[in-house]
């Protein structure tokens, strides 16, 4: 569905003075990448598809040139070349070098007698590891060969070109200096021969740094060689830049989502819709004052926690909690900002999605996660709240249990249960779990709920029908009183119910005790459960990596549960 | 290396200077008696809190050679707390340890976080010790109370740190030092405005110096402490992880010292959330005192 929707960008925390952060525009043109990064893209697949997919630096001293052949060639790296599964990996010359004594140990020091050998370093971009090899151009044998994963190399020049290219060519940081630089302003006096590296350990990247000096501050800028793109900035003083800098791809990503969205609330107003969104500490992404023209339709909707059941038997499992990633009760974090799309049916925009994707670093290795909130909003005044996992997690046998927390509108509310006999409205709080048993209206409605006389939404429970790959909800719903004055998760709540609970008892259930419903304000409570599936063609809240333009990309077949609203009649 | 060495010159924080040799103080843990009254083997034996399927504290039986866990045993009570970090065996065999929820908060209520427990050298309970003061309460966006232990051994303290009602905006956590009285413990001195991870107490040139690791920054500061086992002012930067090892943001978890000059960190990810990786993402740092500075030697 992603692929129907368009983007609209989102600005936000643009950096104006010291210690800032700054994102916006970079962020979300990623995937449209710039001409430039298209034809370096186009040379990375060339190399790729030939019969020898290492990169060259194609040195213009003959006997290094011949170097690089030999390493390129030899079968000593062609583990580093190729996949388990044959896929290509990236891998590039990064230097060509005269050996130097201490670059002869001990047992290799008669086999390289006389000046004719060589230290040839590499990068494989796929793996992020560093290979530094040494070779005899004379007995054309590669004599050493060392690997050391998650270390990269000093970059040749036409990486840092290209670092400094993207860098210049950044809306964010023409936004930040008040002027497009040029590459020549890309770099500090001290660090003229190299770009200071930078930490990308969330990415596990090859990043630079290209810094633009501006009076007696520096802007410091983070880019990620490996997928061509800006991942942030910050200022500091002069002084401070002239060491590396304190900050790292993880420290930027996430004090930028504390200081745009754990902090401060956003605004978005489409079509008829206006609402409030804002990260909260572990229940995901919340929205509130919810309204549709002149109606007020929630007070506020989130995601309360997620719990993952490994077995059926004894209880191995997680509960975790979605939310910021500095300074909270979140086991997944947000690293990327929220998302406002367009929401389209066939070629028709039908409104609009808001979505916010949570992230356990490593993730699509086992035991790591990724889950998705996602609002739709319709132009008809139709909503959705929901949610996926998109895998991995610990094993192939995972039950997965969102629990989400709805606050209506209004205080004169009433919700119904469609029974045999018709409409069956709710007296007292209570639970219902959606089965196969469950008898739907004509309308494919479970419940409805009504806000007042003139204002009443239709349930509508996923059965695979939504068109997202979703296959059905199977969720308790919980219907409880919203009490003014004791708080039952209007605030955040921590963690409410453990992993592996295979009943009612996710929960909400504590919030339930018969109290009389008596037409006043409710919450809804909406525990879907999910199982996971890993066999080829059915795979079903998973993930798997694989191997595209030489770097490791995902696969992801995302679980979407999560009830539609209807305004009726 | 150079970064150490560069934070040291630039960031003057005292002028004290460090000479000759380092003697650890905190190592004298002694085997805890009940341990040979469950006829285990103590030589092939560890306590964990940090075993992924088993809450609280554990007594880990590993095999012959000392690579896989054979077995293990676990007191009903060492579960009382929840999820565990931080663990001391003092010199009578007794363990201490604090609270510290991992991946959410269902077995550790952020309102008690901001203790130690001590399991009995004979007995093998585990049991309340201390509930320390916060300067301000749990909050919503910080579950954490204490994270790391040390003991002194010459003077029968416990040093602790916490950051217990801090926020992204407010340091409030502190330091405490306390005198170990039976299975009780009571308040010496408290170091206050300071989140710190990790703690190790050393003798430098005589002086007794805790160290401790900055949770916010990854830097590794000193202060002095006196023959009463109190906190003298000021505290000194030593050396930093900022922009060492595989992540360049790891915070020191733990401090100890090894031999006349060598100080061993193990510095991990911390964002004060609850993450919990799969794969513990943790290094050792090896710092090494050349010329009265804590210069970067290697990382594992």
């Amino acid at each position: 569905m992603k692929d129907n929707l368009f983007r609209t960008l989102i600005f936000c925390c643009i950096s104006v003075f010291s210690m800032q952060l700054a994102f916006g525009q970079d962020i979300l043109m990623t995937k449209e990448q710039p001409g430039f990064v298209q034809s370096e893209l186009a040379i990375i697949k060339d190399r790729l598809n030939s019969s020898q997919p290492v990169r060259l630096l194609k040195p213009t001293a003959p006997s290094m040139a011949l170097a690089e052949q030999i390493v390129a060639n030899s079968n000593q790296l062609a583990p580093f070349i190729k996949d388990l599964n044959g896929s290509i990996m990236r891998v590039e010359v990064f230097g060509v070098f005269k050996a130097l004594p201490s670059d002869k140990s001990a047992d290799i020091a008669s086999k390289c007698p006389d000046g004719s050998c060589y230290k040839v370093e590499l990068y494989n971009f796929s793996i992020n590891t560093a290979i530094t090899t040494l070779v005899n151009t004379q007995t054309k044998e590669v004599v050493k060969m060392i690997s050391i994963k998650n270390t990269q190399p000093d970059i040749p020049s036409y990486l840092k070109d290209l670092a400094i290219k993207i860098a210049v060519e950044s809306k964010t940081i023409e936004k930040a200096l008040g002027y497009k630089p040029n590459s020549t302003q890309a770099q500090m006096a001290g660090t003229k021969t190299s770009l200071n590296k930078s930490r990308c350990e969330r990415s596990l990247h090859l990043c630079v740094a290209p810094t633009f000096v501006q009076g007696d501050k520096a802007l410091w800028s983070i880019v990620d060689l490996t997928e061509m793109k800006l991942v942030g900035i910050r200022w500091t003083k002069v002084g401070e830049s002239e060491a590396r800098p304190g900050f790292t791809e993880r420290k930027l990503q996430n004090e930028y989502i504390t200081n745009c969205f754990c902090e401060k609330e956003s605004k978005v107003e489409k079509n008829q819709w206006k609402l409030n969104y804002q990260l909260t500490s572990s229940d995901g992404l919340k929205i509130s004052k919810v309204e549709f023209g002149d109606k007020k339709i929630l007070d506020q909707a989130k995601l309360v926690d997620w719990h993952v059941s490994y077995s059926n038997t004894d209880g191995f499992g997680y509960s975790d909690a979605v939310g910021c990633p500095f300074f909270s009760t979140a086991a997944v974090v947000a690293i990327d900002p929220p998302e406002v799309l367009e929401l389209k049916e066939g070629n028709e925009i039908v409104g609009f999605v808001l979505q916010q994707s949570f992230f356990s670093e490593g993730w699509p290795a086992a035991c790591n996660y990724n889950y998705v909130q996602r609002y739709e909003f319709y132009n008809d005044g139709r909503f959705r709240i929901s949610a996926a996992s998109v895998g991995r997690g610990c094993g192939n046998n995972g039950t997965y249990r969102p629990v989400f927390r709805i606050a209506f509108a209004s205080e004169m509310q009433q919700f119904h249960e469609y029974t045999q006999s018709g409409w069956n409205k709710w007296d007292s709080e209570k639970w219902q779990l959606q089965n196969e048993a469950t008898i739907y209206s004509p309308e494919k409605f479970q419940y409805k709920i009504s806000l007042n006389t003139k204002l009443r939404f239709g349930v509508e429970p996923g059965q695979g029908q939504f068109n997202d790959g979703g296959r059905g909800d199977n969720a308790y719903m919980y219907v409880t009183v919203a009490h003014r004055e004791i708080d039952e998760g209007d605030t955040d709540l921590m963690t409410i119910g453990p992993c592996c609970n295979q009943d009612y008892q996710q929960g909400p259930e504590k919030f339930v005790n018969s109290e009389p419903l008596r037409d006043g304000k409710l919450v809804l409570w909406y525990s879907a459960m999910m199982k996971n599936d890993d066999r080829p063609g059915k795979e079903y809240c998973w993930a798997k990596g694989f191997l595209e333009d030489g770097v490791f990309k995902t696969l992801s077949f995302p679980c979407f549960v999560g009830p539609m609203f209807i305004p009726l009649p | 290396m150079i970064r150490c060495i560069l934070l040291f010159e630039i960031l003057i924080f005292s002028t004290n200077t460090i000479n000759g040799q380092v003697i650890s103080i905190s190592d004298c843990k002694k085997q805890s008696p009940f341990l040979s009254v469950n006829n285990l083997d103590v030589s092939k034996g560890a306590f964990s809190t940090s075993e992924r399927r088993l809450l609280g504290l554990v007594y880990l039986q590993y095999d012959e050679k000392q690579t896989a866990i054979v077995g293990y045993i676990q007191h009903p009570t060492w579960k009382m707390a929840g999820s565990l970090g931080p663990i001391v065996v003092d010199d009578k065999g007794a363990v201490w340890v604090a609270p510290i929820p991992t991946i959410n908060v269902l077995h550790n209520n952020p309102q008690k976080q901001n203790r130690i427990y001590v399991v009995d050298e004979i007995t093998g309970v585990m049991s309340l010790a201390a509930e320390l003061p916060g300067s301000a309460l749990p909050n919503e966006n910080n579950p954490f109370g204490v994270m790391g232990l040390s003991y002194d051994c010459e003077n029968r303290v416990l040093f602790a740190s916490s950051i217990r009602g801090s926020s992204r905006s407010e340091v409030r956590g502190r330091i405490f030092s306390l005198e170990l009285k039976d299975s009780s413990l009571t308040i010496l001195d408290t170091l206050s405005g300071i989140d710190a991870m990790g703690l190790g107490v050393v003798k430098m040139d005589g002086i007794k110096r805790l160290f401790y690791g900055d949770a916010r920054s990854g830097n590794i500061y000193s202060v002095q402490v006196d023959v009463q086992s109190k906190f003298i002012l000021p505290a000194r930067l030593e050396c930093s992880l900022q922009n060492l090892g595989l992540r360049g943001d790891d915070i020191p978890r733990k401090i100890r010292f090894q031999g006349p000059d060598k100080m061993i960190v193990h510095g991990v990810e911390f964002y004060f959330n609850l993450i919990g990786p799969q794969e513990k993402q943790e290094s050792l740092y090896t710092f090494k005192l050349k010329e009265n500075k804590w210069v970067f030697d290697n990382v594992n």
